[in-house]
């Protein structure tokens, strides 16, 4: 069975119709064709099978709790550390899949980076030895 | 006697009448002067019933509160109520931070310190007007967290799916083949 994929509104709408077209017109940018091609490859897997290996799907359950549906999450690429992923719930309809969002490639390995890093606090008893 | 108000003072238990009380109170003769008058003659029947209360209660080995030391009237409705004891708990205390070791330091050429027996690799390190640098131990953010602007994405799509909007089926065939 192959499911329909659509785009939630307004935002993944926006960027899929700036990507495809800007595609086709042969104006994207090495990152973003990068990106389009991954998104692209992911979302022939999704269409053919939700749970395919390559997407590592899987429910995310905060998510799911704080919206009321399934939300599921899977991997742009494979046996990449922090890759790019997007989320993703059945519907509206019955063969349905709605790409709700997509979090792309935290740029960690770019110069900079080690600026960029983001530290929060430590959770309370678990404090464990790290490096 | 007629006595409009009872005004006397327990003490263990044992009722004494106030000095202006017993001061009226007649007392019989032969009695030495300090002595405490007949009990039974100014005690009302509230506290004789208290009394037997205890009585009976301590005959059937009941856990009762301690007697209250004073007590200095008994108009109206009592105000301590032998069968209610008071919480004697005490909060537990919340424990902060305490000194697991210390030692002097010097900084080197480059004026770096080092940390000994640091359980973290990663820090907040505020530097004070006095001098004092303050350490907080920090962690990276974990990689599965999602990020505000993607999180933003969600709520407006999650909000247009639950209406049952979403965009046309996207036709990926162009895409794929090329």
């Amino acid at each position: 069975m192959n499911f329909n994929i659509r785009m939630g509104l307004p935002e993944m709408e926006a960027l899929w119709n700036d990507l495809s077209t800007r595609k086709l017109q042969g104006k994207l940018d090495k990152d973003e064709e990068k990106l389009f091609k991954k998104l692209v490859k992911a979302l022939g897997y999704l269409a053919q099978n939700p749970r395919h290996n390559s997407l590592a799907s899987h429910e995310i359950d905060d998510l799911t709790r704080k919206y009321g549906i399934k939300i599921f999450q899977s991997y742009l690429e494979n046996n990449t550390p922090s890759a790019g992923r997007m989320f993703w719930a059945y519907g509206p309809d019955k063969g349905d899949i709605t790409i709700l969002a997509i979090e792309p490639h935290p740029e960690d390995q770019k110069r900079g980076a080690y600026q960029r890093l983001k530290l929060s606090a430590i959770p309370s008893k678990q404090v464990k030895h790290q490096g | 006697m007629q006595v409009g108000r009872y005004d006397k003072l327990l003490w263990r238990g044992k009722a004494f009448p106030s000095p202006l009380l017993r001061a009226r109170l007649p007392i019989p003769a032969g009695t030495p002067r300090n002595a405490p008058p007949a009990l039974a003659a100014v005690e009302p029947p509230e506290l004789q019933a208290i009394r037997h209360a205890r009585f009976c209660a301590k005959a059937l080995c009941l856990q009762l509160p301690p007697e209250p030391r004073f007590e200095l009237t008994m108009v109206g409705n009592p105000t301590i109520l032998l069968i209610m004891p008071a919480a004697t708990l005490q909060r537990p205390k919340k424990l902060g931070p305490t000194i697991v070791d210390q030692y002097d330091i010097a900084a080197d050429a480059k004026k770096r310190i080092i940390l000994r027996k640091a359980r973290t690799k990663y820090f907040h390190v505020k530097a004070l007007s006095n001098g004092s640098f303050l350490l907080e131990p920090r962690v990276l953010v974990s990689p599965e967290a999602v990020s505000a602007r993607s999180l933003k994405m969600l709520d407006k799509s999650v909000a247009s799916l639950k209406k049952g909007l979403a965009s046309a089926p996207i036709d990926l065939s162009a895409f794929i083949e090329a």
